[in-house]
């Protein structure tokens, strides 16, 4: 589906391959992208539950998350008293909500990223797609893995350097862990 | 795999084969076994029981040489979570970043990571050197139990939390101290030893500005009269 006028969300139940297949991901083209491959622990298997997730009647904002908001429940309670609607019962969904909500708030998505450390409860290291750049934020405890590595042309992100390595082909890479409740951003 | 092999292309092998390969090059009593393509895999060259050098040239992924008990393991690269974990003997070199957990539990032997350490590094030492060139994260050294964790770079919030024994140096900034883990007096000793360590790879000990981190033994046993200290550790 097109959400909004900059973002293209796929996604489909099955290995990562049957997404190429069906949607020639890596013929697609743009600034940039984030994608997620679900374990599910908890919540329905099936394409309404899974990653990215974007924050209905929010266009061109989508995340992606690893790991388990434990204020889910009081978060989707005060954000749905706002008036935001949810589509899933899925605790990842409140975190597009939530930056959703902070920006429509005026908020630049550096503060959203950086209150969402304190706000959210619980272990995530999530990424998060605007139509001006990306975003990432990992928990206080760093108890979710997320790697860092950046040159002048690209930023690259993932859970684990393999993912990198597989991205990055023969580019030379410098890969960090980012830092318990770390944010950072990049914008276009 | 044919045994005694000196060199390994990880890309043409599964995990099982790889470790298989470096066990029975072990047994056979080859001196090195060299590992091309590693291509950040998890769980590569883990429970190694005899004393041999594995080489990777590349990253390797999460629990790399964990459980261990002789070997020394070079990896020209970074590493994922939990590099060594548990190392009885022997020792584990990364050139590059490392991964949170970076020698947890650690027994003995010497683990040396050139670059930065991510969060909780050197948990739960039992003993053993960890040496870390750079930066560590939140709460390293935390329930140290025995061992020397030295840390040429800065460190976050809650170094040596909670710890029982054994010596943490930081020779950059800190952030905060951990729960019941104070700065004791440096010593001649401390010096020489750090020299001593340090000089292993190629670094000079005194270029730095040298803190030493103990136990402050409140948490030992319990006391209501350390109520302060317990909820700050609880």
């Amino acid at each position: 589906v097109s959400v909004g006028e900059h973002l293209e969300l796929v996604k489909q139940v099955g290995a990562p391959g049957g997404l190429e297949e069906t949607f020639g991901v890596a013929e697609m083209r743009g600034s940039h992208g984030i994608g997620h491959t679900r374990l599910s622990t908890e919540s329905r298997v099936d394409l309404s539950h899974s990653q990215p997730f974007w924050a209905h009647g929010v266009p061109d904002l989508a995340t992606v998350h690893n790991g388990h908001i434990t204020n889910y429940h009081k978060l989707r309670r005060r954000l749905a008293e706002k008036g935001h609607r949810f589509a899933t019962g899925n605790d990842s969904e409140a975190i597009a909500v939530y930056i959703a909500d902070k920006l429509e708030g005026g908020e630049t998505l550096e503060d959203a990223l950086r209150a969402s450390v304190h706000d959210l409860d619980g272990t995530f290291a999530y990424l998060i797609s605007t139509p001006d750049g990306i975003g990432v934020a990992r928990d206080r405890f760093a108890l979710k893995p997320m790697v860092v590595a950046e040159d002048d042309e690209v930023v690259l992100l993932a859970s684990e350097e393999v993912s990198l390595r597989t991205v990055a082909g023969d580019r030379e890479l410098e890969p960090r862990e980012l830092g318990a409740g770390e944010v950072r951003w990049w914008l276009r | 795999v044919a045994s005694l092999m000196s060199e390994i292309d990880c890309s043409a092998h599964t995990t099982r084969e790889i470790n298989q390969a470096i066990k029975r090059a072990a047994a056979d009593g080859a001196p090195e076994v060299r590992l091309t393509n590693p291509a950040a895999r998890h769980s590569l060259a883990v429970a190694v029981m005899r004393p041999i050098r594995i080489v990777f040239d590349g990253s390797v992924g999460w629990y790399c040489a964990g459980m261990c008990d002789g070997p020394d393991v070079v990896i020209y690269g970074n590493c994922g979570w939990s590099v060594a974990e548990n190392l009885m003997s022997g020792s584990v070199s990364v050139h590059g970043n490392a991964g949170n957990s970076a020698g947890a539990t650690l027994r003995g032997g010497r683990v040396f990571v050139e670059g930065h350490g991510g969060a909780r590094c050197g948990i739960s030492m039992k003993g053993g050197t960890l040496v870390v060139g750079g930066d560590v994260g939140y709460m390293s050294g935390f329930m140290m139990q025995r061992g020397t964790m030295i840390v040429c770079g800065n460190t976050a919030d809650g170094i040596g939390d909670s710890m029982y024994e054994g010596t943490v140096y930081v020779g950059g900034t800190i952030e905060a101290l951990g729960a019941d883990c104070i700065e004791a007096e440096l010593t001649a000793d401390d010096r020489a030893m750090l020299e001593r360590e340090l000089s292993v790879n190629d670094i000079d000990a005194g270029g730095f500005d040298w803190k030493k981190l103990v136990a402050g033994r409140k948490l030992w046993n319990f006391s209501k009269h350390e109520y302060d200290a317990w909820r700050a550790a609880l």
